[in-house]
Parts: C-alpha cells; sequence; structure tokens
C-alpha cells in the first residue's frame, strides 16, 4: 500500500489566540513495502503528521492520497482506509483494557464487523506473530503482564486488523535492551511474513540505523530531508544542528576519516565497523 | 570518605508476590560519590531506589541514609530530605501551574521561612539553568525541561543525595542530553551524592561506579571499564554494551590486540589511529 503525502500543512486551533503551525508544507512519498524512520526531537511536528496518514487528523491544506485514493476526497471510503493503515502510539500498553489478552487483541477485529470465527484466528494469529504463547496468555489479563509483554499485546491489537501499513511511534520507549530487541525482531519477522509497509518513529538512531531503509527528518514542522540511512546519517553535523545524534558507531568512523584514516564512513552498524576496521588492518598490513 | 548510604542484608518482598524482589543487597554508596544501577526490567533497581530514601522499607535488613534508619517512621522526613527521588515521567511529578511554585512545594512542605524559599527557589533553578523559566506553566516546557524542573524542586529541599529513576526514558536525545548535563553538574559542582538508575549504557559510562543487577541481587559492581568490559556477562543477564565497547569484544575476538574496556569514541579513535 502506498502513501502520497502533498503539501500537507496544519495549523492546531486556528482563528484563536492559541494558534499554531504544527506542520508545514509536507511532501511525501512512501511506497509499497518499503520501511521508513522518522526522526526529530520533541514538538517537531512526527506525531501531527503521522496522525494525518490514517485520517486522525484532518489537513488544514494539503493533501494525503492512499493508494491512488484522496483520504479527504468527498466519498472517500475513510473506514476501510483507517484499516489498512495501522497506528501503534506511545506506550500503547496504556490503552489496554480489556479482562484478557484475547479479549483485548479482539476489540479490533470485532468492531470491523468479522464473523467471529475470523476474528478468533486473527487474534491467535496476531499473538503468535507479537512472540507471545497464544495458550498460555489468552486467558490472563493484560496487566498481569511484564511492560515488554503489555507493550507486545497492544500492538498485536492493531495487527489483528491486518494493517497493511504498519506506523509505530517510539515502540521500544521505556523498555529494557532485551525487551528493545524482542520487539525489533519481532518488526523484522512481521515484514518478512507480511510484507508490509512499515513507519517507525524513534529517538534511537541506533535502532533507526539498523532496521529501516530510508529516513524521514523533520525539524519545527518541516521536513527537512529525506533519504536513505546512509545518506541522512553521512549528515553529522546538520543532524547535530536540529537536536539530533547519529549512531555512536557511525561517530566512530566519521572521526577515523576525519583523522585521514581509509575507511568507508557511511557505516551503520557493528558487524559493518567490525568488517571495515579488519579490512583497513590488512591492507596496512600487506602495504 | 564516609558513606552517605548504607545497605546491610536488605531483602524485600511485595505483600502479593511469593518471590523476594531483593534478596541480600549489601552496598555503600559515598559522600559525593555518582553511582549508576543498571539492570533488566524486573531486576529490582526501582525497588532498591524506594528503599533508599524510605519509601519502603527493608523486609529483612537494614538501609541508613547518612546514619539514619529507613524503617525508622520518626526519621522518614529526614531522610527523605536528605536524599530526594527524582522520577520517570516529568508529567507526574510537576504539581503546580507555575514552575517557581512548583520548585517552592517541597521547601514549603518543610516549613521553611518564605524568604529563605525564595532564595533556595532562585538558587535551584539557577543550577538546572531554568531561571528565564521560573514564571512559565510548567506544561508547556519540553520533557527535558519539565524533568530539570522536577530536580530543581528536589535541589530546593537541599539534599545531599539525589535518586533518579530512569529520569531519562521518556526523554528526546536532546533532552536525555539536557537532563544528564545538569545531574553530572550537580555532582561535580555542587558535590551532591548521585544514584542514577539507567537503561541507557552511555549514561552508566559517565559514573565513579556501576552497580549491576539481576533478578533481586547484586550481581556485579566496579568502575565502568570493569563493568563494561564483561561483555558476554552483561549480554547474558539481557543487557547491553555500549557500540564502541561491543566493537572492541569483536575486533578481539577477530585476533586484534585491542583493549577490552574501551568506552568511548574517543578512546576508540585514538586506539585505531595507532592502529591503521
Amino acid at each position: 500500500m502506498s502513501i502520497v503525502v502533498r503539501n500537507l500543512t496544519h495549523i492546531y486551533m486556528p482563528g484563536t489566540p492559541f494558534e499554531s503551525i504544527a506542520i508545514k508544507d509536507i511532501n511525501w512519498e512512501i511506497a509499497d513495502g518499503e520501511f521508513w524512520g522518522l526522526i526529530g526531537h520533541t514538538g517537531s511536528g512526527k506525531s501531527t503528521l503521522i496522525q494525518h496518514l490514517n485520517g486522525l487528523l484532518k489537513p488544514t491544506s494539503g493533501e494525503i492520497i492512499i493508494d491512488g485514493e484522496n483520504l479527504h476526497a468527498r466519498g472517500a471510503r475513510m473506514k476501510e482506509i483507517r484499516q489498512k493503515v495501522g497506528l501503534v502510539f506511545q506506550y500503547p500498553e496504556h490503552q489496554l483494557f480489556e479482562e484478557t489478552v484475547e479479549r483485548d487483541v479482539a476489540f479490533g477485529p470485532k468492531n470491523m464487523g468479522l464473523p467471529e470465527d475470523e476474528v478468533a484466528k486473527r487474534v491467535k494469529e496476531a499473538i503468535e506473530l507479537v512472540g507471545l504463547p497464544y495458550d498460555a496468555v489468552k486467558d490472563k489479563s493484560p496487566f498481569e503482564l511484564s511492560g515488554g509483554q503489555m507493550r507486545r499485546v497492544a500492538i498485536a491489537g492493531v495487527l489483528a486488523m491486518n494493517p497493511e501499513v504498519l506506523i509505530l511511534d517510539e515502540p521500544t520507549a521505556g523498555l529494557d535492551p532485551l525487551g528493545r530487541d524482542e520487539i525489533i525482531e519481532e518488526i523484522v519477522a512481521l515484514r518478512k511474513k507480511r510484507n508490509i509497509t512499515v513507519i517507525l518513529v524513534s529517538h534511537s538512531m541506533e535502532d533507526i540505523a539498523r532496521l529501516v531503509d530510508k529516513i524521514a527528518v523533520m525539524h519545527r514542522g518541516k521536513m527537512i530531508k529525506q533519504g536513505s540511512s546512509r545518506e541522512i546519517f553521512r549528515d553529522y553535523r546538520g543532524l547535530t544542528s536540529v537536536g539530533l545524534g547519529i549512531p555512536q558507531i557511525t561517530e566512530l568512523m566519521m572521526k577515523l576519516r576525519e583523522k585521514g584514516k581509509d575507511v568507508a564512513c557511511d557505516i551503520l552498524t557493528v558487524e559493518e565497523a567490525r568488517t571495515e576496521i579488519l579490512k583497513a588492518i590488512r591492507r596496512k598490513g600487506s602495504a | 570518605m564516609t558513606a552517605e548510604i548504607i545497605a546491610k542484608g536488605v531483602c524485600y518482598q511485595y505483600a502479593q508476590d511469593k518471590s523476594l524482589a531483593l534478596i541480600d543487597i549489601n552496598l555503600a554508596i559515598n559522600k559525593g560519590e555518582f553511582v549508576a544501577i543498571i539492570g533488566p526490567n524486573g531486576s529490582g533497581k526501582s525497588t532498591l531506589a524506594k528503599l533508599l530514601n524510605g519509601i519502603f522499607a527493608p523486609t529483612k535488613g537494614e538501609i541508613y541514609v547518612d546514619g539514619l534508619n529507613t524503617a525508622n517512621q520518626e526519621d522518614i522526613w529526614k531522610v527523605r530530605q536528605k536524599a530526594g527521588m527524582v522520577f520517570q515521567n516529568p508529567d507526574n511529578q510537576i504539581v503546580a501551574t507555575v514552575v517557581e511554585e512548583d520548585v517552592a512545594f517541597g521547601p514549603e512542605n518543610l516549613g521553611i521561612q518564605p524568604a529563605e524559599i525564595r532564595n533556595r527557589v532562585r538558587q535551584a533553578l539557577e543550577a538546572v539553568e531554568l531561571t528565564e523559566y521560573a514564571h512559565k506553566a510548567p506544561h508547556l516546557l519540553s520533557g527535558g525541561q519539565k524533568q530539570r524542573v522536577a530536580i530543581a524542586g528536589i535541589l530546593a529541599m537541599k539534599p545531599q543525595c539525589i535518586i533518579l529513576d530512569e529520569p531519562t526514558a521518556m526523554l528526546d536525545p536532546v533532552g536525555r542530553k539536557e537532563v544528564i548535563k545538569t545531574v553530572k553538574k550537580l555532582n561535580r559542582e555542587e558535590g551532591k551524592t548521585i544514584v542514577l538508575i539507567t537503561h541507557f549504557m552511555d549514561e552508566a559510562v559517565m559514573a565513579d561506579r556501576v552497580l549491576v543487577m539481576s533478578k533481586g541481587r547484586l550481581v556485579m559492581e566496579g568502575t565502568p571499564r570493569q563493568v563494561f568490559s564483561r561483555v558476554e556477562k552483561l549480554k547474558s543477564i539481557g543487557l547491553d554494551v555500549p557500540q564502541v565497547t561491543e566493537l572492541a569484544h569483536q575486533l578481539k575476538r577477530a585476533g586484534v590486540e585491542i583493549r577490552p574496556d574501551l568506552l568511548t569514541v574517543e578512546e576508540m579513535v585514538d586506539f585505531l589511529c595507532q592502529l591503521l
């Protein structure tokens, strides 16, 4: 499923003394199956932007076109589109409310009016997809689970609607390294299994670097940059000037390069850095 | 150096749980020391923090803050005044509608004279570099600023020790930097004892000493260098190491002669520059 954002502007409380421009003139094209990272510091407009992608907010001007269909045109099938674009909010576990895990995950598909056996099938699939043992957790209260598990139940609730686009707002915030890795592995597995389009909003440059293909950078309500992860993280100074950073490992390689060492500096993971440094050592050895 | 906080054989059990949340914790934190506590979720870090300033009393064993037993109800306010606590979510800690009133809340409750309160609020806001926000509404501040207001509120009570329970977990990179810079400054310039609980290894690297918790026990302690060089052990209990340390570890395994305890980008750059 593709999404096109064209000249999107959103103004909160227009015409009042509290009027403020949250996002301005955003243009963004997300092709089917792509994996995007959306970065920017707090208040840069990321959340406002993603809430437009499934119609939670209405543009002040501009348009959102999903699979060729204008979301706000007269007669647009808003309800169906909303089901196709799943949005997982920050701290989604705060939105759990049912008595059992199974019922909580079933809430979305039930409201879609699906037959009972289809709901049951999807709930089981979704719970397993987020790496939880279905039989062991289905009758538990979601509130008995650990923080990481609760978050996965909340994500399962969105997955049970079978979205074609999944937007995750800070899915690993507040989790320990193990919980972080579990969620990340599930996102990777999910993309393999269902080949869905994913937009990941995160403050963790390390996570962004090892996961996404493309990055969009927001600053003061504008989208100031778009490109492949390697292109974006190459611009260390640009990113720090808007309050963002680059992964520690990328910084290391850039600094080596600045010192005149012959290494590639568009490195995104520890493994890539190791390979690159070992190559450089060998070159030096044979020189 | 004298110890500011002492824990002796401390166990803690939550009323509804069968198992112990903390098992036989022994530690001494010195005056002016900067200690980081790391550990996976559910390892007992936050429980320990809540025991250190008397929010909970130990089920077994004793905790002393500056010589006062935290289990002694008569001293509880003195304990909390000596060891102030900052929590994860800034929005849950702000009580007033104006920044300076929020900072004044603590000292007001201690029954301090108004003139002195003004003094303390001014100093506290200066220390966290928010003087120009004194008359602003806290909800209009960024996450990092709110968390600094919370720290100022603690400072105004003139504690010797500040315990911070994942103060940056909900912040963006800028907010994280602001808060950590403030914490470091309070330690270095004002001599405050700091106990920082965190999931971010790059924050723990800045401490004088790192304590590692797993399943309710204190399983490792040492300088950041000592602790983070044990990459395999840390990973086995579900923790990370900084990317640079991970790289050093992997290079060593590939046969490169390298110190396993490199912690920062600068150290690694220096090392590799000699090699390449």
